[in-house]
């Protein structure tokens, strides 16, 4: 698992924010024999798929997936810039849910309007480049080659709901929840998101706002590093990365922040997802 | 007056190591003088301008400049705080388009399915203004002409005016050299487009004290992507000959390129300038300059 990109809502390439990061949501998921996989298409998307190029991707033979948690531009602004879906022979599989009149499909198409984005039309197979395959979740468990995916909505005030995931493969569980708002602050009382971090080796999750933060920010649909710990306390995780940073929260906030929600911490062990980083599952 | 460029890099922001330097923010430049507040364009270099505005208990009354509506130029309007704040109004300037309307585009980009809050929920009183080509308009002070780019969709510069001094924001822009790259004109050929164009950025920059100028490429990357709309700095400097301006700072920088790079291309620009009679300066995140007739001054 490698973080490629920890921030929420807007890139910060500005120098506060520069030793956790500023890149907008994307976590790879790799392994020597199994598919390959991105939780989100920000702006660290776009870098994570340089990267590649390097290998299979560089010679159109790379085949990933692409889970979506929603469309908001910080989710999928990474994608039109990826080098990856230029070139003939990749196969990109995009997982998300429906957000837009018509589906995702449609709402990723808004993206590449000509009016805002200039690019080969990838969406509509329009110009050489990457084959992209939509798949709308209905089923809550399906299946990608061995790594078993079960994507569950979760709630974000009275906004639309967001994807939720738990990927697990070969015993290990990976549990990515970001960009939810649970009723009453309380994760309690989301069944969903206890069934997707049940003893999850690392459970991802937003933790964009301080609890002080969060009276004048309902609805805004996010979660705070309390809520983050408190969820991973309820369903015993192993770890927890606090992620989906606040655009204007700075490198010493975090490293504070760290310490705050450790001290809430009962069982698993918790830090502050940053970009480059890491780990070994 | 006082120039700052609060972001300087062309297509996405970049939040990478190689250009902490010259900054990552996507275009956003402000130009302050006496009781005005005016920006350019509206990347994501604009969230940080507005943080500073706020904290300015006078700036109330926001003009702003959109020379087009790919994401690069908007994408940070929806973190614009002042746009949150009830006794705020902000105009917002762009050239006359005949489908697709600047104001459309914004609604769009603030989609319920792409951001929390709808365009039209924001306390402030935004208003949106279309310029017609050619014809000056007067706005915070400062007299300001737009004339459409060659550009894919369409795109237009900006040229304005104030106590003297004349500033001139040619991004983004391509040639006219090879290829036609913006909407076609109903009425006129391709070709004679292409060449009307190409005047267009000599008469935002004629004889203009400085020109903000799109040097996104190197003339080895232009001849490889003729088609995504950019300029090189030599074709930066042929304008600024024939258009006898005196100074151009390069603006819209690669993403891809690095810092030590972009010094590189910098300190060889200076030299090219030298014999084209003109001053190169490359843009640089969070630096000011100070605006007088006849001088070009940065701020500490």
């Amino acid at each position: 698992m490698t973080f490629w990109g920890v921030r929420g809502s807007i890139p910060t390439p500005d120098e506060p924010q520069a030793r956790y990061g500023g890149n907008t949501p994307c976590v790879l998921l790799s392994s020597a024999d199994g598919p390959l996989i991105s939780l989100d298409g920000g702006m660290g998307f776009r870098w994570m798929t340089a990267e590649l190029m390097a290998g299979k991707a560089g010679r159109g033979q790379e085949n990933l997936h692409l889970m979506l948690a929603h469309c908001h531009w910080d989710h999928i602004q990474g994608i039109p810039f990826s080098p990856m879906m230029y070139v003939a022979g990749n196969r990109v599989t995009i997982h998300g849910r429906q957000s837009f009149e018509g589906g995702l499909r449609e709402t990723l198409l808004h993206q590449v309007n000509p009016s805002y984005c200039p690019v080969p039309n990838f969406f509509l197979l329009q110009d050489v480049g990457a084959t992209v395959e939509f798949h709308e979740i209905k089923d809550p468990v399906f299946q990608i080659d061995r790594v078993r995916v079960t994507s569950l909505e979760l709630p974000r005030g009275n906004r639309l709901a967001c994807s939720g995931y738990r990927i697990e493969d070969r015993g290990k569980t990976v549990a990515y929840l970001t960009d939810v708002e649970y009723p009453q602050g309380d994760p309690g009382t989301t069944p969903a998101a206890l069934e997707l971090a049940r003893g999850a080796d690392l459970l991802i999750h937003d933790a964009q706002f301080l609890p002080e933060e969060v009276q004048e920010r309902m609805n805004w649909g996010h979660s705070t590093y309390r809520q983050a710990v408190e969820l991973a306390n309820l369903a015993g995780c192993r770890r927890v990365a606090l992620f989906h940073h606040d655009p204007g929260r700075t490198d010493e906030e975090l490293d504070a922040l760290e310490l705050q929600a450790r001290a809430v911490a009962r069982g698993p062990e918790v830090f502050v997802a940053r970009e480059g980083l890491s780990l070994e599952l | 007056m006082e120039l700052t460029f609060w972001g300087v890099r062309g297509s996405f922001p970049v939040a990478r190591p190689h250009a902490r330097r010259f900054g990552g923010n996507t275009p956003c430049v402000q130009v302050a003088a006496e009781g005005s507040h005016l920006v350019i364009d509206a990347g994501t270099g604009i969230r940080r301008l507005g943080q500073r505005l706020l904290s300015q208990d006078e700036a109330r009354d926001f003009t702003l400049l959109i020379s087009h509506p790919h994401w690069d130029h908007i994408q940070g309007f929806p973190y614009f705080e002042p746009a949150y704040q009830p006794d705020v109004e902000i105009s917002i300037f762009s050239i006359q388009r005949q489908e697709d309307k600047l104001e459309t585009l914004f609604s769009g980009q603030q989609h319920v399915a792409f951001f929390p809050t709808p365009l039209e929920q924001l306390p402030s009183r935004i208003r949106f203004l279309e310029m017609e080509e050619g014809q000056p308009v007067e706005a915070s002070g400062f007299r300001i002409c737009t004339l459409r780019l060659n550009h894919p969709g369409v795109a237009s510069g900006f040229r304005l005016e104030r106590d003297g001094f004349t500033l001139a924001y040619v991004c983004d822009v391509a040639p006219s050299r090879d290829l036609l790259l913006a909407d076609p004109r109903p009425g006129i050929s391709q070709d004679a487009f292409r060449r009307e164009l190409f005047e267009n950025q000599i008469r935002l920059a004629e004889g203009a004290d400085l020109v903000i100028y799109d040097t996104f490429f190197t003339p080895r990357e232009y001849a490889e992507r003729r088609h995504w709309g950019h300029s090189t700095l030599e074709d930066g400097l042929e304008i600024c000959r024939l258009a006898a301006a005196e100074n151009l700072f390069m603006f819209h920088h690669n993403p891809e390129r690095s810092d030590d790079e972009l010094a590189v291309l910098f300190e060889e620009a200076r030299k090219m300038g030298e014999s084209h009679g003109v001053e190169v300066h490359v843009a640089c995140e969070g630096q000011t300059w100070n605006l007088e007739k006849g001088g070009l001054t940065p701020c500490e």
